[in-house]
């Protein structure tokens, strides 16, 4: 005991209840008095090594090596029982202290050793320690049962999320299959039933049909492990296994214990065993009872109730596709019915329309001859209300037939050039007289003067004009009719998208008929029968428009209606240059309060100053125009006229005239315009480039028909125009006489018995060319106006098409087209000028313009049958080349006699020289005209052979080309900037060879080679014409090479000029 | 709290009325996890809302519930999860009673999160004794004298409890007398 410190032995013990002291011979003196409730057999002199093994530290068991051992932990143990221990070695005596306590880890040890908590002094924390150590038991029992508890979780989870996604991809494959248009009703059974079989994971599927209480497998799947299945063989169906399920509206499931089945529960053989499971729901069709069944052999299966619920989803999908089958059956035999109906009723349709026109035709031309008689004011009222009512019915008979053509599919889209202004106003020309008798105001405008050539089927884009124009003529009571034209160009795809507006001042829709109209027009254009009701000319625009993939839309306005239709056209050619302007140009309008909106119209893309109603003309403005409204007062309006007369700043003058007014101009003033509707831009101040028909030339025309009224009817109109005409009553007739006598024209009927009018034209033709003779306008005259015959008629060597039934007008317009020849005159005001003797010809229609004139704007926009240039002494050569580049018309160059023609050819088409024989140019234009229609070979001064020149060939004629080379005289000043040109033309011509942009390269090729020639270089023009010709056949390898054989002469041609100077110099 | 006591409310409940109205009780109490980790510290309103939601719910007075848990926590609790303490403690009331002050001392020692109530023992006699409760936690007397009265379960003998003195503004503990044959 150590000094300061005593203690009574029961205190010590109740400290130290485990305590051991030890003497020198490490024998036990004492010990606590807990000890021998742990070693009963302890006692005291007992050598502490014989009932002790000391497992630490390590050390010898001498008393002396244990007595310097005070700062070990001892541990010791006997039997099993470990304690733990403080060695204090004590001196005098000299001794061994062992402060121990048992150690324990856990409380179950404690338990089985006989201890208690009270066993233990309260200072020690053993207790606390196992204390903690049972808590941390339960702490790691409570993680493992939480841990076993996730993972059991987790394993349903994952059980549910497979449940779930065959689930889910059973779904959607029987969703797939449902809506997989490609298969048919047998191929998506037996998909459904094998999907079942990977499903359920079962042997054999099948659909069974009961009928009579009889059960009988209708189709049937298996796995290859089923050998043999009984199909169509009948059961009792109380015999059956589905005899549950058909009478259950859940699915059925079970496993089917007994090992002897009948027959008809065991419909199928798995290598001799029966069938185990069992998996069925009942199909419920209209007229019969089935079941859908699955069946294994495995007697073990289970089923859960998601196999019932997909069970129930195949299931219906066989209900499903049984019912579309039967539906598509029905619907396809109704519809194999209504289509038969309605190609037999377009047919009808179709045949009736055509016979129709026949005699309509004769109907109006007798009409309007009998107009032209002497008739009573009464008779002429009715004759008017006859033509009017004629005229209405001839157009419901072309819509029909266009609807008829347009159901049966028989309607082809032609692909001409054309411009949409012209339509527009073409368009408007058929309804002037309508508009007229309703004293509407009928015009065009446009956003921009001048639209652009577009190519597409003008026919039908004016068919569209006209049906929309008609349908507002119709429902306008007063006011006017707009037909606006804007346009989009994206010049990049060559392509325009033109929107056509016809806007009127009209009645307007109620609801009720905007919300029909609205519907009809968003729905799709088959079901054209149900739309009658809204108007069959807007149901025709509406089909065509569709037709040729654009669209039609209708808006309604404060007043009136606006209807538009987009259509989209490939260009013509290349967007052209922009048009002269005339901004900045000053106008006095004189107009009514109501007709100003219509001018403002008209006059929005001229870009002109307008003053409106002015009190008189302002001495400031040295160059103006007038428009004076023909609706004004009388009064007021014949002073303006007499102001504008003698304002010597007044440049032109345009009357406006009054829907219904046909008074021509020259009664007020012989200066003045008069401007009759429908009103379009381009009647305004620049009235001086646009054609006009004169009179038609005293011509005689053989009329090939077989029909007798047409015959008369034909007849009269012509000879009312003026013509003299021959009468041919048939086909061969007509051929006789062609070919014994020239006509100016001949007009073609095409079906006419023996000898069709294909077969006739063929004929004359041949003879035309066998005897060298200039060919003789051919115009087909038909009631087929379908497009199938107009190209069979061009083909055939016709040049124009008519369709019956037609009005005087249109005859006379074509006629006009080919008898009265337009002929530009290019020439300076010299002299010696041309205009007064050609102005002086009967046959031609001639304008004259400066060649600036000319030049100033795009020459696209003038329309001429051909352009005569007058080579004078002012001509300069500059404008020569610009014209000859530029002109889409043929080119007639009149030059003095003594000129040196070679190197005109080239550039012109025709060259004639003075003094001019009128006979001679007639002859020769109209050849010319000829020439130049689409079937007319192109001239051509030198044969192709030249394409399959050799390089050294091309060599040795480019040396030669240059050696031999003289300057034209007359054409010495021009040759360096015929050079320069030349290399830069062909230059440019590079990135379109390797662009493969075959359009844009033979254009440029065609442009070199109508320069090469004029200058002394016929190899340029040679070498450009094979490149042309390749190009126009889209030849790569030979464009290639003919482009590299034409810049080696170019840039020959232009290193031999740097070299010896030009000839200017 | 720890775990422990929610995890035995729980099992309570589930065990007399299923799941549904632990649900019902679960959801009532406003709760987001219906998991607790036999020794983590929760705080003490979770458990007041357990046990105000199972009153609700269950239309049992919180007194009553108290003593029902208290019972449920010595027969059922104690016996399953603490059944190594009952084992080499002594195997009588008495011992296990005058053990009760040392045996929260440890807990207090072990599980250094808790606040385990103050226990002491007086009048020591043969079948009889007072025990002095001191608890921060009010409200709780019907559970420990639920949990004594399940202690008679126990040890199998008859066990009697009154509370012969309560916390108030005089006294700062409650007092029981305890008897048992």
């Amino acid at each position: 005991m150590s000094e300061g410190f005593h203690f009574e032995s029961a205190q010590w013990n109740r400290i130290f209840p485990y305590f051991l002291m030890l003497d020198s011979e490490l024998r036990i003196l004492s010990f606590g008095e807990k000890m021998p409730k742990l070693i009963p057999e302890i006692s005291t002199q007992e050598a502490f090594f014989e009932r002790f093994e000391l497992l630490r530290p390590a050390t010898n068991q001498h008393f002396d090596a244990l007595f310097e051992l005070q700062d070990y932990l001892f541990i010791f143990q006997s039997q099993d029982l470990k304690f733990r221990a403080q060695l204090l070695p004590l001196e005098q005596p000299r001794r061994l202290l062992l402060l121990a306590t048992p150690w324990f880890i856990d409380q179950s040890s404690l338990t089985q050793a006989g201890l208690q908590a009270r066993d233990f002094p309260l200072h020690s924390s053993q207790f606390d320690l196992m204390t903690l150590l049972a808590l941390q038991q339960i702490s790691l029992k409570d993680s493992v049962q939480m841990a076993q508890t996730l993972e059991g979780q987790n394993i349903k989870l994952q059980e549910a999320q497979r449940a779930l996604q065959r689930y889910s991809s059973t779904l959607s494959a029987l969703h797939d299959l449902q809506t997989d248009s490609e298969r048919d009703f047998d191929s998506k059974i037996r998909a459904c039933l094998q999907l079942g079989l990977e499903t359920f994971d079962m042997q054999v599927a099948t659909i069974n049909l009961i009928q009579d209480e009889q059960w009988r497998v209708q189709i049937c799947e298996s796995r290859p492990e089923v050998q043999a299945i009984s199909l169509r063989h009948c059961y009792p169906l109380q015999e059956s296994l589905c005899v549950k399920t058909i009478h259950s509206e859940q699915p059925q499931a079970f496993n089917i214990a007994f090992p002897a089945q009948t027959d008809s529960q065991r419909p199928f053989e798995f290598q001799g065993d029966s069938v185990g499971s069992y998996l069925g729901v009942a199909l419920n069709f209209e007229e019969t009872q089935g079941t859908l069944c699955f069946y294994s052999r495995d007697e073990n299966k289970s089923f859960d109730d998601r196999d019932l619920d997909l069970l129930t989803a195949f299931a219906a999908l066989v209900r499903y596709e049984r019912s579309r089958e039967r539906t598509q059956a029905i619907l396809s035999d109704a519809k194999e019915v209504a289509e038969s109906a309605n190609r037999s009723k377009s047919n009808f349709m179709a045949n009736i329309s055509h016979d129709l026109l026949t005699p309509l035709n004769a109907i109006i031309g007798m009409t309007e001859l009998l107009q032209t008689s002497n008739v009573t004011p009464s008779q002429t009222q009715y004759l008017d209300s006859l033509w009017t009512a004629s005229q209405t019915l001839t157009h419901l008979v072309k819509n029909i037939l266009d609807v008829s053509k347009l159901e049966v599919k028989q309607l082809n889209l032609a692909h001409h050039s054309f411009n949409p202004l012209d339509i527009c106003e073409q368009s408007l020309q058929a309804l002037a007289a309508q508009a007229q008798a309703k004293n509407l105001d009928l015009y065009c405008s446009v956003s921009q003067l001048k639209p652009p050539d577009v190519m597409g089927d003008p026919e039908r884009v004016r068919q569209i004009l006209h049906n929309l124009v008609d349908n507002a003529i119709k429902f306008t009571a007063a006011g006017r009719v707009q037909l606006h034209l804007d346009w989009q160009l994206d010049a990049e795809r060559d392509n325009c998208l033109c929107h056509y507006s016809v806007i009127d001042t009209g009645q307007g829709m109620d609801s009720e008929r905007q919300a029909l109209l609205h519907e009809h027009l968003h729905q799709g254009t088959e079901h054209f029968q149900n739309l009658g009701h809204v108007g069959l000319g807007l149901n025709i625009a509406h089909i065509l428009s569709d037709y040729m993939g654009g669209s039609l839309s209708f808006q309604v306005l404060e007043t009136g209606s606006r209807f538009e239709c987009h259509l989209s056209h490939d260009l013509a050619h290349a967007p052209q240059k922009k048009a002269p302007s005339d901004e900045g140009s000053i106008v006095y309008a004189l107009v009514s309060e109501p007709r100003r909106t219509m001018l403002q119209d008209l006059l929005a893309a001229h870009s002109c100053q307008v003053i409106w109603n002015p009190n008189s003309f302002s001495p400031n403005v040295l160059k103006a125009h007038v428009i004076i409204d023909m609706a004004l007062p009388a009064a007021l309006r014949q002073e303006w006229l007499e102001k504008s007369r003698k304002a010597p700043q007044i440049e032109s003058c345009f009357l406006l005239q009054e829907p219904s007014e046909q008074a021509d101009a020259t009664a007020y003033t012989a200066s003045a315009h008069s401007l009759q509707a429908p009103f379009s831009p381009r009647q305004f101040f620049q009235t001086s480039l646009r054609r006009t028909s004169k009179a038609p030339a005293n011509a005689t025309i053989l009329l090939v028909e077989d029909n007798l009224d047409n015959c008369l009817i034909t007849t009269r109109y012509l000879e009312s125009a003026g013509y003299s005409v021959a009468l041919a009553e048939d086909g061969e007739q007509g051929l006789h006489m062609a070919l014994n006598q020239r006509y100016d024209l001949i007009l073609m009927d095409l079906q006419m018995p023996h000898m069709d009018g294909f077969e006739v034209t063929q004929a004359l033709r041949q003879f035309e060319q066998a005897e060298q003779l200039q060919p003789v306008p051919i115009i087909a005259f038909t009631a087929h106006s379908v497009e199938y015959y107009k190209e069979k008629a061009m083909e055939a060597g016709m040049q124009d098409f008519i369709t019956k039934p037609f009005e005087s007008r249109d005859l006379r317009r074509v006629i006009e087209s080919w008898l009265s020849l337009k002929l530009l005159l290019i020439e300076e005001a010299t002299e010696d000028a041309l205009a007064p003797e050609l102005h002086a010809m009967q046959s031609l229609d001639c304008e004259t313009l400066r060649p600036d004139e000319v030049l100033a704007g795009p020459l696209q926009e003038l329309h001429f049958d051909v352009a005569l240039v007058h080579f004078s002494p002012g001509l300069s050569p500059e404008s020569v080349i610009s014209l000859a580049d530029q002109s889409p018309f043929p080119l007639l160059a009149v030059v003095a006699p003594d000129t040196n023609r070679t190197q005109l050819d080239d550039l012109f088409d025709a060259v004639i020289t003075k003094p001019i024989d009128p006979l001679e140019l007639q002859a020769q234009i109209r050849a010319m005209v000829f020439r130049s229609g689409a079937h007319a070979p192109k001239k051509e001064s030198t044969t192709q052979s030249t394409a399959q020149t050799t390089e050294a060939g091309i060599e040795a004629r480019i040396d030669e080309a240059i050696q031999t080379y003289q300057v034209p005289e007359e054409l010495a000043d021009l040759v360096p900037v015929f050079v320069q040109t030349m290399r830069d033309r062909v230059r440019e011509l590079e990135q379109h060879v390797e662009a493969a942009e075959w359009t844009q390269l033979e254009r440029k090729a065609h442009k070199v080679k109508g320069t090469g020639s004029s200058f002394g270089f016929p190899l340029v023009s040679d070498l450009a014409r094979i490149l042309e010709n390749t190009a126009h056949q889209k030849k790569s390898l030979e464009a290639t090479a003919a482009y590299q054989d034409l810049l080696r002469l170019s840039e020959r041609i232009a290193k031999h000029f740097e070299e010896i100077g030009t000839p200017s110099d | 709290m720890y775990g422990i006591v929610n995890k035995s409310l729980r099992n309570m409940v589930l065990e007399a009325h299923g799941d549904q109205i632990w649900e019902q009780i679960f959801a009532h109490a406003g709760l987001s996890s219906g998991t607790f980790i036999h020794l983590n510290a929760y705080p003490d309103q979770i458990t007041f809302d357990l046990l105000t939601a199972a009153s609700d719910i269950l239309k049992v007075p919180p007194q009553t519930l108290l003593f029902q848990f208290g019972r449920y926590w010595s027969e059922q609790t104690l016996v399953k999860e603490y059944d190594s303490f009952l084992r080499h403690n002594e195997m009588d009331l008495k011992s296990f009673l005058l053990n009760l002050p040392n045996l929260h001392a440890r807990i207090q020692l072990v599980l250094p999160a808790l606040e385990p109530p103050k226990f002491r023992c007086s009048h020591i006699q043969a079948k009889c004794l007072h025990l002095h409760y001191y608890s921060e936690r009010e409200g709780f007397s019907p559970f420990v004298e639920g949990i004594i009265i399940g202690l008679g379960t126990v040890f199998d003998c008859q066990v009697q409890i009154q509370r012969i003195q309560a916390k108030d503004r005089e006294h700062d503990h409650t007092v029981f007398e305890v008897n048992w044959q």
